[in-house]
C-alpha cells in the first residue's frame, strides 16, 4: 500500500513540472522570429525548430538569420545556433525534414542570396554536410 | 546573379533504391522559375545529377489566367509504399499542387491540383510503409488574380483547407475551414483563416491541424482582430471531433503559425509559430 502511494505520487509531481515548462519561448526582444522548420526526431528524442531571425539579441546583427535549437520533450533547451560559412551567414532556415535512415535532419536555407541544402546532426547542431548552389556567371 | 527564393523543399535519401549513393533533392525559385534538381553526394564533391526548369507560361497566357506562374516548392517527401517515387507538394499554376516524379530521372508520373486550394502549406504521412496516405493542408484565396489587393491586409479573403490524397492523386477528403471575422464587413474585413499544420497519428486514426485565423464561430467573443491559434482535431474520414481556439488572453497580439509546425510524440501534440509570447492558464506573460 505505501509503494503504491509513493508511486502515484512521484507521477503526479513530475506530471506537474513537465506540464509547467510549456510553453517555451526563444527569440530576442524584437520578436521577429519565424519558424519555418519544426520536427521531432524520435531517435534522439528532440524537438527542433528553425526559422529566420532578425532579432539582434537572439543572432548576432539585426539582418536576417537562419537559427535552430533543439528541446527535449520537457522543454529543456539542448543546443541553440546561428550559422556562418566564414564571410557570409545562413541568412535563413526554409524547411527541413529527416533523412532517409533518420540519422539526421536535411535542411533547406539561403546563405549569400544562393539555396543552401544541408544536413545536420540534430543531437548538437553540427553539419554533416553543406552545399551551395552557386550561380556560376 | 540571379534572385532566388527558397521555399524549404528538400530531402536526403541517404540509400538510393538503384545505386545505393546518396542524393539530396531540393527546389527553388530562381528569377520567376521554379527548379527541381538532384545532387549526387557520394563522390569527392557534390554534383549536381539531374536539374530540371518548369518554364514559365507565356506572358498571352498569363494575361488570360493571371495566378498560372505563380509558385512555390514547399515540400519534397518520398512514398512510403515506393522507393522510386517522390511527391514535391505546394503551389504550382497558381493552385495547391502535388506532383509526383521519378527519383531516377525527374520525370513527372502525374500532377494533381486543387482549384479550390492556392497553396499547401502543411503535409503529413503516416511511418508506416503499407500506408500510402498523404494529409494536406493549406489556404484558399478565392479571390486572387482578380478583386483582391495585392497588400495583403484585412480585405483579402483567405479560408484554411484540408485534404487527404492515395498516392494515385485520388482525393478522399477536402474540407474547407473558415468562418467570419469579428468586424465582418464585406470587401473590407473578410474571413482571415489559413490552415499552417497537419498531422496525422494512424494508431489514434485522429489528425491534428493547425489553423492560424480570426474566425468568431470558434473564438470567445471578447476576441477582436488579431490571428489567434485554432487547434482542430479530425477524425480519419475528416470530421471535426473538438476544437481548440488558444488566445493571448486579454493581450491583443497577432499569432502567426509556424510552416508545417505541428506533430504529435504518442498522445500529445506539439505545435509551434512566432508572436508576442503565449498567456495561458500555466503562463503568465
Amino acid at each position: 500500500m505505501l509503494a503504491l502511494s509513493l508511486l502515484f505520487m512521484t507521477r503526479q509531481v513530475t506530471a506537474q513540472c513537465e506540464d509547467s515548462y510549456w510553453p517555451i519561448y526563444a527569440g530576442g526582444a524584437k520578436g521577429n522570429e519565424e519558424v519555418r522548420c519544426f520536427v521531432y526526431d524520435p531517435n534522439e528524442q528532440l524537438i527542433i525548430v528553425g526559422g529566420v531571425t532578425t532579432s539582434e539579441d537572439f543572432a548576432p546583427a539585426p539582418n536576417e538569420h537562419g537559427y535552430m535549437f533543439a528541446l527535449d520533450l520537457s522543454g529543456n533547451w539542448k543546443w541553440g545556433s546561428f550559422f556562418y560559412n566564414v564571410s557570409y551567414a545562413v541568412s535563413s532556415i526554409d524547411g527541413c525534414q529527416l533523412s532517409s535512415d533518420g540519422e539526421s535532419l536535411a535542411v533547406a536555407g539561403m546563405g549569400n542570396s544562393q539555396p543552401l541544402l544541408m544536413d545536420i546532426k540534430t543531437s548538437d547542431g553540427s553539419f554533416n554536410k553543406f552545399i551551395s548552389i552557386d550561380y556560376i556567371d | 546573379m540571379p534572385s532566388y527564393t527558397q521555399y524549404g523543399a528538400i530531402y536526403y535519401d541517404k540509400r538510393d533504391y538503384r545505386d545505393y549513393q546518396p542524393y539530396f533533392y531540393g527546389a527553388f525559385i530562381k528569377d520567376s522559375e521554379m527548379f527541381m534538381l538532384r545532387v549526387a553526394d557520394g563522390g569527392p564533391a557534390p554534383t549536381i545529377d539531374w536539374n530540371f526548369k518548369f518554364v514559365n507560361y507565356s506572358d498571352n497566357e498569363e494575361l488570360v489566367a493571371p495566378l498560372l506562374n505563380m509558385k512555390e516548392p514547399n515540400f519534397i517527401v518520398p512514398d512510403p509504399k515506393q522507393q522510386s517515387a517522390l511527391y514535391m507538394i505546394g503551389r504550382y499554376r497558381g493552385m495547391g499542387s502535388v506532383i509526383r516524379f521519378n527519383k531516377r530521372d525527374g520525370s513527372v508520373r502525374w500532377h494533381a491540383q486543387f482549384n479550390k486550394m492556392s497553396s499547401i502549406t502543411s503535409v503529413s504521412q503516416a511511418l508506416q510503409q503499407y500506408d500510402d496516405d498523404l494529409f494536406l493542408c493549406g489556404y484558399y484565396q478565392p479571390n486572387e488574380g482578380t478583386t483582391d489587393s495585392t497588400t495583403i491586409d484585412s480585405t483579402v479573403n483567405f479560408q484554411a483547407v484540408m485534404a487527404r490524397m492515395k498516392d494515385n492523386g485520388d482525393v478522399s477528403w477536402v474540407i474547407t475551414a473558415t468562418g467570419k471575422h469579428p468586424f465582418y464587413s464585406a470587401n473590407t474585413l473578410e474571413d482571415q483563416d489559413k490552415c499552417v499544420g497537419i498531422s496525422y497519428y494512424k494508431e489514434k486514426e485522429q489528425i491534428a491541424v493547425v489553423i492560424q485565423g480570426k474566425m468568431t464561430e470558434v473564438r470567445g467573443t471578447n476576441k477582436g482582430d488579431w490571428f489567434d491559434t485554432i487547434l482542430v482535431l479530425l477524425n480519419e474520414g475528416g470530421q471535426t471531433s473538438k476544437v481548440v481556439a488558444i488566445s493571448q488572453g486579454t493581450l491583443q497580439y497577432d499569432m502567426y503559425g509556424g510552416k508545417n509546425g505541428v506533430f504529435w510524440v504518442g498522445d500529445d501534440i506539439f505545435f509551434a509559430g512566432h508572436s508576442y509570447g503565449f498567456k495561458t492558464q500555466k503562463q503568465v506573460l
